[in-house]
């Protein structure tokens, strides 16, 4: 366990010299919330589902989710695998793709520290537009922002293990963005989908990793319909989890590099 | 007129080895081409979804809507096809002391840097933008002499978008290591896909007259559906030069900035 921890530690100080980099990161995921909170502040009085309150505490709380539950080891893994890098992680006495939480997590230690001052601020500003749920709804949005984190792992797995078959994998990248903003209610929460359109994200495991939290959250589904989504969202995290190591497990097998 | 056409077969010889290039990974491709029809038509019915639930964004419906995203379409193909790749590589080569090999070659540092990947999987963008043009002028029955004004939109827009993500992308040069400053254009465009009225001063004026998202894809639809003068053209077009301008200018001054890393 101490050499997790070595690493998380090892990247969280990486982060902080690169903490440039994070502030670009914070200012990306901003932008959507940013445009979605102006769009329906100026469309308020068309709103009939949801109240303003509500939909501004959503971007807010999609904003954070999307800093605390992201991974993106796929972006530079596969990159690794392609010119030969990642024997790295095969000769020393680590566990990849594990080891990529470890990573990932020290790194992002930072960027939340930095998102602080951030959400504060946004805090401040919009303070009379902002909602907060009851114990039991904090309760039920930490486990789900848990599964959250856990399908996005999968999901990146997922897509460093095609780099083993596929010798550019960039484009899948980008799938999988799309995916987690339409499918998951990144810039528009599900509920305002037609119903035969909700079929389909009612039917992926995306829509627990935004929507499904910042709608607990900010009441948008009632407690009851979160405790009934606990089940299929814990399946789907598992299912993912099992699918992409196993995937893994083979991809690796078929890796080789040039030794030095 | 001379260096001129040196530059135009230069950029010739790129633009074929970036189709090799292209057509290197081809299960990478044609991926790119999914994402790309994918993103398109998510794109749009994002907006008949969030069009169904209001009625209007800031006096534009669905149909009004066609013709700026018609033509932030067509931008896209542009932005993603000849900008993404050389703007996300650029930071890169300033901070592993790449930018040596380029500096040394008898060419425009700027130009070398802007030109040598071209990406053909944001193609699919382009046909989502002219149906959604198509689509604008048959059902606001504008007249198709007005169809003028998209080659113009597209020219300024592409200029004052590279312009602007050069001069971001330039930041690298004042700082250790800044790999995903690319990114920041390439999302903060989307803030052009919605009219400026929606947002709250100081951002109105800020992404009208200083990061001019504002008059992008808007400005140009609100000349071909009547509602201002054509003359306001001039406006994004006047601008190119000053942007272009500013963003050679940035480039030179952080270019002394650089330290190579060769030995």
């Amino acid at each position: 366990m101490r050499k997790y921890w070595a690493l998380s530690r090892a990247e969280l100080l990486d982060a902080i010299q690169e903490k440039e980099e994070i502030l670009i990161w914070i200012i990306i995921e901003a932008i959507p919330v940013f445009i979605m909170g102006s769009l329906w502040l100026a469309n308020r009085q068309s709103l009939v589902q949801v109240s303003i309150s509500e939909m501004v505490t959503y971007y807010l709380v999609i904003m954070v989710a999307a800093r605390i539950t992201e991974f993106y080891f796929d972006e530079y893994v596969q990159d690794e695998i392609r010119d030969g890098t990642f024997a790295r992680y095969l000769l020393k006495p680590l566990s990849p793709p594990w080891l990529f939480i470890p990573v990932t997590w020290g790194r992002k230690l930072f960027a939340s520290l930095v998102l602080v001052p951030v959400v504060a601020l946004t805090v401040v500003v919009f303070r009379q537009y902002l909602v907060f749920p009851n114990l039991a709804g904090i309760l039920l949005f930490v486990i789900f922002l848990f599964m959250s984190s856990f399908i996005r792992y999968s999901l990146s797995v997922l897509i460093t293990t095609a780099a083993f078959y596929w010798e550019q994998t960039y484009s899948l990248v980008h799938l999988r963005w799309i995916l987690e903003t339409v499918a998951g209610g990144y810039v528009l929460p599900l509920i305002f989908y037609p119903d035969w359109l909700r079929f389909i994200p009612d039917n992926l495991p995306f829509k627990y990793i935004y929507f499904v939290p910042a709608a607990v959250f900010t009441g948008m589904i009632t407690t009851t319909e979160a405790i009934a989504n606990l089940l299929p969202a814990f399946l789907w995290t598992t299912g993912l989890l099992v699918f992409s190591h196993w995937l893994w497990g083979i991809g690796v097998k078929r890796y080789s590099s040039v030794g030095g | 007129m001379k260096t001129l056409f040196r530059y135009i077969l230069l950029y010739k010889k790129v633009f074929i080895q970036a189709v090799m290039q292209n057509l290197a990974y081809p299960q990478n491709f044609v991926v790119w081409m999914l994402v790309d029809i994918t993103w398109a038509v998510v794109n749009i019915g994002f907006f008949r979804i969030l069009l169904f639930n209001i009625p209007e964004i800031s006096g534009w419906n669905f149909d009004q809507l066609a013709i700026p995203l018609g033509i932030l379409y067509l931008l896209n193909t542009v932005i993603w096809g000849f900008f993404y790749g050389n703007m996300n590589a650029i930071p890169e080569y300033i901070n592993k002391g790449e930018l040596d090999l380029l500096l040394t070659k008898p060419v425009n540092s700027q130009f070398i840097v802007s030109t040598r990947q071209i990406g053909l999987g944001s193609l699919p963008s382009s046909a989502a933008g002219i149906y959604l043009l198509w689509y604008g002028f048959q059902v606001n029955h504008v007249p198709w002499r007005m169809a003028i004004i998209i080659p113009l939109a597209i020219f300024a827009a592409g200029v004052i978008s590279y312009s602007l993500w050069l001069m971001t992308v330039t930041l690298s040069f004042w700082t250790n290591r800044l790999y995903n400053v690319p990114e920041l254009f390439a999302h903060a465009v989307d803030i052009a896909r919605y009219p400026v009225a929606i947002f709250r001063q100081p951002a109105r004026f800020i992404l009208t007259f200083i990061l001019p998202f504002a008059i992008l894809g808007f400005l140009p639809a609100e000349i071909i559906l009547g509602r201002i003068s054509p003359v306001w053209i001039l406006w994004p077009l006047g601008l190119t030069i000053l942007f272009l301008f500013l963003s050679s200018k940035f480039w030179q001054f952080s270019l002394k900035r650089y330290q190579s890393a060769s030995s």
